[in-house]
């Protein structure tokens, strides 16, 4: 049975994500969940709002495409703007970096 | 520009607020190209009103002229003839800034600011965030505005803070001072760096690298995906910030070199005659209409092909 990650960014970081910086230290943990072969859901309950680095530097730089994940990387609550805003981020880096 | 030693008068007269950004920079640019030792007198005398894009301006023009070395002791400011303005300066914490020129005493109580945020210095990725914060707090306490405009303003002042941080490649980082005028129905924001400007900055990006002059850099700069580093920015938050503005009435005035593009409400583009040295980015905001980031997110493009790589 594999292992679930769950993070509430919420929780952590408020209802409002900003900075590049706060993005790359929680892709960090996704990243090192998924190399031990955990499977990640990033709930976004509570989560108002998103700036388009903290997108771009959560969603467009990971390993796994979050649009490819199939189960390794699921989003829950991601409402109806930070799903367009995360698709945007993504179509500009076709590849992760 | 002040011989070596010399006193180096700045002298400001009227009103400076952001529809006279020009005159501001015309009357600091004495501030920003000295390049040896001086005594500056700041004459005050005949100033009635120093927005807060004007405040971080000086602010920055004095800091950059200390950090070289160049300021002598020595220095007067000549106070404004008019007490509440005065009294104004004052609250904004402008003579604190300018406390190593002259350092003249307050004659007032002083309590915390309300509505309103003294000039800012901030140089590193750890103290840009909390300037956001500080920034868009002043807005909420006076302005009473709703979260969604809540949001919208920190995520901006978040991607624009981090701008100078990331692109402006200056040692003093960047300068920022906020005020809200309730009777307007204003918000005004005011980012200061005396950096690179945004011409040279973008064109460590080949892509970017034959741009002839500041107004099409900055015109480039305000469209979605462009940014010098494209290995780590995504060149979309100061796009996002002008449409923002747009459907809210308000303005997005960025000043670099000798470039000048206002977006939002009445958008224009124009070569000034000043080469300003650095970047001013200004936005001023109405805070009687919606400032929706959501909405903007759900109209980005599905399928633009401008997109950029490493």
């Amino acid at each position: 049975m594999t292992t679930k990650m769950m993070i509430r960014p919420a929780e952590e970081l408020g209802p409002v994500l900003a900075g590049r910086n706060v993005a790359a230290s929680l892709r960090d943990r996704v990243e090192a969940a998924l190399a031990r072969g955990e499977a990640v859901v990033i709930d976004f309950e509570g989560v108002h709002a998103m700036s388009p680095s903290f997108a771009d530097e959560l969603f467009a730089k990971l390993s796994v495409r979050p649009d490819q994940g199939g189960d390794q990387i699921r989003f829950e609550h991601l409402r109806d703007d930070l799903q367009a805003l995360m698709d945007y981020v993504l179509r500009g880096r076709p590849s992760a970096s | 520009m002040a011989a070596e030693g010399e006193e180096l008068l700045v002298e400001l007269r009227g009103s400076y607020d952001l529809d006279r950004l020009e005159r501001a920079i015309q009357d600091s640019m004495p501030l920003l190209e000295v390049d040896g030792p001086v005594r500056v007198r700041l004459d005050l005398s005949r100033a009635v009103f120093l927005g807060p894009t004007t405040i971080a301006l000086l602010e920055a023009g004095v800091r950059r002229i200390e950090e070289a070395g160049h300021l002598l002791p020595g220095g007067s400011i000549v106070l404004p003839k008019n007490p509440l303005t005065e009294r104004y300066l004052h609250r904004m914490d402008f003579f604190r800034g300018m406390a190593t020129v002259a350092d003249p005493p307050e004659d007032f109580e002083r309590h915390s600011p309300v509505g309103f945020r003294p000039c800012q210095q901030f140089e590193t990725e750890e103290q840009f965030p909390g300037v956001a914060k500080a920034l868009t707090d002043a807005l909420v306490e006076r302005c009473k505005v709703d979260e969604v405009a809540e949001a919208a303003t920190l995520i901006c002042l978040n991607e624009l803070t981090e701008n100078v941080i990331h692109h402006a490649n200056s040692d003093l980082g960047g300068f920022a001072a906020c005020q809200t005028a309730l009777k307007k129905k204003r918000f005004e924001v005011g980012i200061v760096d005396l950096g690179v400007g945004i011409r040279q900055s973008l064109s460590k990006n080949p892509r970017y690298a034959d741009i002839e002059n500041d107004v099409d850099a900055i015109a480039t700069a305000l469209e979605p995906r462009v940014t010098a580093t494209p290995h780590r920015n995504s060149g979309i938050g100061l796009s996002i910030t002008k449409l923002l503005l747009r459907e809210n009435d308000g303005q997005l005035i960025v000043r670099s070199g000798t470039g000048l593009v206002v977006g939002g409400d009445k958008e224009r583009a124009e070569a000034m005659p000043l080469k300003l040295p650095g970047t001013i980015v200004a936005m001023r905001a109405r805070t009687d209409q919606p400032l929706d980031i959501g909405k903007i997110y759900e109209a980005l493009p599905l399928d633009d092909d401008d997109e950029d790589d490493d």
